[in-house]
């Protein structure tokens, strides 16, 4: 378009930003199938927390009838939960660009396809998440090298389409490390890792399982990858990371600038900087 | 100077029960020297940010008190429990004793949920926090000090703490170098002895544990058990500490900082404390 002329003068240059399309995702989600999906997860504290805090016969009627409403519920399983998540990010997804596509797989020893061809077909997408099924194998190892490869195929093909690969991992064991044997080579897809895991005990490891997918992570990943860590089994707290994951990899920030909440107290910098209320210890001597 | 919305001085037998305190300009209820208090159902309210020194409740030199049931949201501290300024509260020699925190849920932007101190010069004991939960704030727990304070803050217990988003959970710094003067005992040093950590979880934390000492005011007999806190960050060393000596029982995540000896939860030592008085990362929290 032309300038709009300026009277009395030569008209100043206008910038005009060409719309661009964000590249539409192909994603590939690995479920580990590990005997640790079948934890149990906590849905929320619920009212036989509150009963058991009333005093009196009342409070004793109320929190009876509160566990047999309890045990009425059936218990939701990590697998479950995960499955209630994936379903949500694909119909979140979908509603966000119907052009994004799905497929899936199973991590045991080694990945396994699901379901192979990515397909924008929300059916589909729903009837394979359905066919996931926690294992009743503790998998002695998790070897991500398969994973690796199929995603390095799949997003050479996925760039000749103009489109992106992500891989979503969603990593449910409490001590056995992922490990890999992937060359550094041209990084070509996206990965993002959920990572849930029981409390520490003296017979885990959550933080070196967490450390090893953090290093498999950086290895890999094309643009900025997120890992998401919870070991409070508490669903909401999922549901929540899976939301974050929505974010396409090529408008995100840094993770370790997701600044939430944001330290609006350094919108004064020369405080900020007399203070050092949070910094290093400064040596007075 | 500011006036905060209910200061009460040299008074006993007080209950504060069943209000709302909002938008005070200084802080919302500020007992000075009193006794036998009891603070429960009391929801606090001021802007999150762009509003210092809105304090919820600051027990000052205070024994005997009950801070229960509380919603608080405001745009300094939830709860600061102190006790004097400097050489004034060192003469006045009046410490804040004998106080339970239980049940709250607070947030502090920009500041912190509960802190002991900085003004804790007539010394601050047998403070026990529990059942609480602090969501989207700067820091989670704190205890502040400084050279010229003098006097101590022991015996602090923390059980069945939530943070929820929260920018660093535990905070204790002992170069808060605010003083009332120029005039402060440059060799009144604090005494920080029996500070312990149980139950503690969280999610969306960047730096869980940020503990550090000086070689004039070390923290001593610090210890933490069943911690389990979801971080945000993807760095390592996120648990920091130095100039400390105490222990860890059990397993904790994310790994604890090498100055604290290890236990088992059988209470049997399992490795001894790596000498080391400094951490070598600094994060922005």
């Amino acid at each position: 378009m032309d300038p709009t002329p300026h009277r009395g003068g030569s008209p100043s240059p206008r910038f005009t930003l060409q719309p661009s399309r964000l590249p539409p995702e192909d994603m590939l989600f690995c479920v580990d199938v590990d005997l640790e999906t079948r934890s149990e997860m906590r849905i929320a504290p619920g009212p036989a927390a509150a009963a058991a805090a009333s005093p009196g016969a009342a409070g004793a009627s109320s929190g009876a009838a509160a566990a047999s409403r309890q045990a009425a519920r059936p218990p939701v399983k990590r697998m479950d939960a995960v499955k209630q998540a994936l379903l949500l990010f694909v119909h979140s997804k979908l509603t966000m660009c119907p052009d994004h596509r799905f497929a899936f797989a199973s991590l045991g020893d080694t990945v396994s396809l699901v379901k192979k061809d990515f397909s924008s077909d929300a059916g589909s997408a729903v009837e394979a998440i359905q066919s996931l099924d926690a294992s009743e194998t503790r998998y002695a190892m998790a070897d991500l090298t398969q994973l690796f490869k199929i995603a390095y195929q799949e997003g050479k093909r996925a760039e000749l389409q103009g489109r992106l690969l992500r891989v979503v991992l969603i990593y449910c064991r409490s001590s056995t490390k992922p490990q890999h044997q992937w060359p550094i080579k041209q990084k070509n897809f996206t990965l993002d890792i959920i990572y849930l895991h029981d409390k520490p005990t003296a017979d885990n490891c959550p933080q070196k399982v967490y450390d090893a997918l953090v290093d498999a992570l950086e290895h890999v990943s094309q643009y900025e990858g997120y890992i998401l860590e919870t070991g409070q089994g508490l669903a909401r707290i999922l549901f929540r990371q899976t939301c974050i994951l929505l974010s396409h990899p090529l408008q995100r920030c840094i993770q370790d600038d997701l600044d939430i909440p944001k330290p609006l107290a350094k919108k004064n910098m020369v405080t900020e900087a007399a203070q050092n209320e949070d910094g290093m210890p400064v040596s007075t001597q | 100077t500011r006036p905060p919305l209910l200061q009460l001085m040299w008074s006993k037998d007080i209950i504060v029960a069943n209000i709302t305190l909002k938008n005070s300009p200084f802080w919302h209820f500020h007992p000075y020297d009193c006794t036998n208090i009891t603070v429960s159902n009391v929801t606090i309210l001021a802007p999150i940010s762009s509003a210092p020194n809105t304090d919820g409740i600051d027990p000052d030199s205070c024994q005997d008190v009950l801070i229960e049931n509380c919603y608080i949201s405001v745009g300094d501290d939830a709860i600061a429990v102190k006790s004097g300024w400097d050489q004034y509260g060192i003469a006045y020699g009046r410490p804040s004793r004998n106080i339970v925190i239980r049940n709250v849920m607070a947030r502090s932007l920009v500041s912190a949920g509960i802190s002991i101190g900085s003004e804790m010069s007539g010394g601050i004991a047998n403070v026990t926090v529990e059942d609480v939960r602090i969501w989207e704030s700067r820091r989670g727990l704190r205890i502040k000090t400084a050279i010229g304070r003098g006097g101590y803050i022991r015996d602090i217990s923390y059980r069945n703490i939530t943070f929820d988003n929260v920018r660093a959970g535990i905070v204790i710094k002992v170069d808060y170098n605010e003083h009332a003067d120029d005039g402060y005992d440059r060799d009144a040093f604090p005494d920080i002895t029996n500070i312990s950590f149980k139950e503690i979880h969280g999610r969306g934390v960047r730096v869980p544990v940020r503990a550090h000492g000086s070689s004039d005011i070390p923290i001593k007999d610090i210890s933490f058990q069943d911690m389990s806190i979801g971080i945000s960050y993807k760095k390592k060393h996120i648990f920091q500490c130095s100039f400390i000596e105490g222990r860890v029982i059990g397993s904790v995540f994310p790994k604890p900082c090498e100055n604290l000896d290890l236990y088992n939860e059988q209470g049997q030592l399992v490795k001894r404390a790596a000498m080391v008085n400094s951490t070598e990362v600094d994060y922005d929290i």
